[in-house]
């Protein structure tokens, strides 16, 4: 019994602060609130210590509900990351907005332990529940600024076209339970590869659930919410919804893939290979048409979608484990630019008459340098330029595509990354080379919290770029370990 | 025996069916809201013919309870003067009735051709202490998990629909 | 006994017509009315997999009411939703027709 709780002693350790945070929150004076969020940063910091400490555990707990090894360690440690970035990043907005609520960290922490509920997962009812806990928590996240519609409404899009999502998950999901007998994802594999199973029921099964991941992680063509509950959610929010879920999803992805649907690779790599091109393709030129900062991230988020798929295609071969490992390193690579490129968006719209669109970029590296050279640094890294952390990333998954014997599909992908160079691009040339028709008001005030939010990505995306062995080696262990590689 | 079951399972589907497609179909919300009532007290039927007694007692109170009601509540908290709450994005609406045709028949042509391996043809549902061995011994953990969702929710909807005023 | 092939049928009966009814009608509750319907139709797949399986006999069922506690917890969000952004047009109307006023 204690061996099954020490599987989940970071999750307990963020319940726990949600549920301090929700009892203090109605005692406290609206300026007494600041401290919440330092109290959910500290609850992430100490359940990422505790990660550290069960690094080398490895076990299933709870008749087999949740296992607990490095690969659930590695992830586990990257949501935290997420959360602490997110929170840090949003104090400051939501006391401008007048939003400032403990009941915002609550459900951060709680969205947090339902990705680590899903990555841990070895059963699909356990892997169900914890999707609907991540996914319900976002739904209310978007729509946290109840008082500004266009957040509303991207909350009531997020949500219808999220439960949309889940029956289809749900509906695969019944579906492998009913022709295998098992919840397991172990013996439901076991049960696949003996090859005992009515073959066109598993097809539809795994149509329905890789069209029920590509809605939850916004894959072409269920990618039309994205842009839409990015552009209207809460800045904050939009970055920790474009990185949170999807890093899950892909967390749990990998393991459906490779364990669950491991034998049938045939039926599947080839869908797979198909949605990850028309990702790519609308990622990539949609985003060259907007005029608006968070909508050109959004399609941006998907052109990267594209990217993580066709790896997962090249998972499907024999060269699993270093295509997986460079999908892990793809998603903390990613997590770290891509909120640190919504980061300084925050800082903008904190700190002047900032309004998302791209002309408001003109002359930024003037009025102001420092949000200008970050905002440079992500950029950079998200186009895939060296020293920075999105190079190696793109550089391992192509590496890993083309070891598959897929190089064509890696061909492909540095083409669309060429593309996509051009936009990211554009944000510098705006902001350097570019007269501004009316200089930005300056108002606001400085944020400690938002400046170290900023500061962790950037330096992440950095180090990332500069160092990556220990967080590739990392993934690398991960997978030798779990998936038995 | 067999025979009543049979002819209670084809008059109890034919119900569903008709009542799923009045959902869909009825020009007045209310008219879809009951017809949803009488769609899920008849899955509640299903439910008793596949000897899962405690399910569809499950189903009388959550869905033919809370939720209808919940959903007839919005329906009357949200009665506008312009007329009902519209989905604000686009959508082809056109395409969804062959879509769906499609999917239905090639779904049902798959499920119903299948040979599954596993299946019995005794009913094999475990009566009430059956389920809370499985759902409380096996299951835990997701049992727990679950209260996390209920709680999510709870906070969510006093944070949107709450009356509280700005701070 | 009835064979599991036609619960399946309706499962799937139940299943489409919700997803038609989601992708056809605009209304937002309705929207979420049929949501619930594809719910019920997986419920059904869920509790006649269940009655006719050797191994996993059982776990369907329990599968089920997991999905009843989400679905109920789903449905509460949604209408609060609706309702939050019901409010913000209400207001915006009321605003709309005292600036005719003058």
């Amino acid at each position: 019994m204690q061996h099954d709780l020490l599987a989940i002693i970071p999750e307990l350790m963020l319940i726990a602060t949600a549920l301090v945070i929700l009892l203090i929150d109605p005692l406290l004076p609206p300026d007494g609130r600041r401290g919440l969020g330092y109290l959910g940063v500290f609850a992430c910091a100490m359940a990422g210590l505790s990660t550290w400490f069960l690094r080398n555990e490895e076990f299933t707990a709870f008749n087999d509900a949740i296992s607990l090894d490095r690969y659930t360690i590695y992830f586990k440690a990257l949501f935290l990351v997420i959360a602490v970035i997110a929170m840090l990043l949003s104090e400051k907005h939501l006391e401008l907005h007048r939003r400032l609520l403990g009941d915002y960290y609550s459900l951060i922490l709680l969205a947090t332990v339902g990705m680590m509920v899903m990555t841990e997962s070895i059963d699909i009812m356990t892997f169900f529940v914890g999707l609907e806990l991540m996914a319900l928590a976002s739904y209310i996240l978007a729509g946290f600024f109840r008082y500004d519609e266009l957040s509303v409404e991207a909350s009531l899009k997020y949500f219808l076209t999220g439960a949309f999502a889940s029956t289809f998950v749900l509906f695969g999901l019944a579906l492998l339970y009913g022709i295998t007998g098992y919840t397991n994802y172990q013996q439901i594999g076991e049960t696949i590869a003996a090859g005992n199973v009515p073959g066109s029921t598993l097809v539809i099964a795994i149509i329905l659930v890789i069209a029920g991941f590509g809605f939850k992680v916004g894959a072409v063509p269920f990618h039309n919410w994205a842009p839409d509950v990015y552009q209207g959610s809460p800045t904050p929010v939009a970055a920790f919804l474009s990185v949170g879920p999807k890093a899950a999803g892909f967390a749990v992805l990998i393991k459906f893939m490779t364990v669950i649907l491991g034998s049938e690779s045939g039926t599947w790599v080839g869908l797979i290979i198909a949605i990850a091109i028309v990702t790519m393709l609308v990622g990539a030129t949609m985003a060259l048409v907007q005029r608006d900062l968070k909508r050109m991230l959004a399609y941006s988020s998907i052109a990267h979608v594209g990217y993580l798929l066709l790896a997962i295609s090249a998972s499907g071969e024999e060269v699993a484990a270093f295509a997986s490992a460079s999908i892990m390193f793809y998603l903390a690579a990613y997590a770290l630019m891509n909120l640190g490129a919504f980061g300084v968006l925050v800082y903008l719209s904190n700190n002047s008459s900032f309004g998302n669109r791209l002309d408001d970029l003109a002359g930024l590296g003037k009025q102001f340098p420092w949000a200008a050279g970050i905002l440079t640094v992500f950029m950079l890294s998200l186009a895939g330029i060296p020293p920075t952390a999105g190079f190696f990333a793109k550089f391992y998954l192509f590496a890993a595509v083309v070891d598959a014997g897929l190089a064509w599909l890696a061909m492909v992908g540095a083409l669309f990354s060429l593309v996509s160079a051009f936009y990211y691009l554009r944000v510098i040339v705006y902001m350097y080379m570019r007269q501004p028709e009316q200089e930005l008001e300056r108002s606001g005030e400085r944020s400690f919290d938002l400046n170290l939010g900023l500061g962790l990505a950037a330096v992440g995306v950095l180090l990332l770029g500069l160092y990556p062995s220990p967080v590739l080696d990392a993934a690398q262990d991960a997978l030798l370990m779990v998936l038995g590689f | 025996m067999g025979e009543f079951n049979q002819l209670a399972f084809w008059i109890i589907a034919f119900t569903v069916i008709s009542c799923a497609i009045g959902v869909v179909t009825f020009k007045n919300l209310i008219h879809s809201a009951i017809s949803m009532v009488c769609c899920f007290t008849g899955v509640a039927g299903v439910y008793v013919l596949l000897r899962a007694e405690l399910a569809a007692a499950a189903q009388v109170l959550i869905y033919v309870g809370a939720i209808s009601i919940l959903i007839l509540f919005a329906i009357m908290l949200t009665r506008h003067r312009s007329g009902d709450l519209k989905i604000f994005f686009h959508r082809q609406s056109w395409a969804a009735i062959p879509l769906m045709l499609l999917v239905g028949i090639v779904f049902t042509g798959v499920l119903a051709s299948a040979h599954y391996m596993n299946s019995s043809s005794e009913a094999m549902n475990p009566d009430t202490r059956g389920i809370a061995d499985i759902l409380f011994n096996d299951y835990a953990f997701p049992f727990e998990v679950l209260s996390l969702v209920l709680l999510v929710a709870i906070v969510g909807a006093v944070l949107l629909a709450s009356k509280e005023k700005q701070l | 006994m009835t064979p599991l092939q036609h619960y399946l049928f309706l499962a799937v009966a139940l299943f489409s017509i919700g997803a038609w009814g989601v992708l056809a009608r605009r209304n937002i509750i309705l929207v979420i009315m049929c949501i619930e319907l594809m719910l019920n139709g997986i419920n059904i797949a869920l509790i006649a997999f269940s009655n006719y399986s050797l191994d996993g006999a059982g776990r369907g069922q329990v599968f089920v009411f997991f999905i009843f506690a989400v679905a109920a917890a789903e449905v509460a969000i949604g209408l609060a939703i609706t309702i939050a952004l019901y409010r913000l047009r209400e207001r915006m109307s009321v605003d709309e027709l005292h600036e005719m006023k003058g």
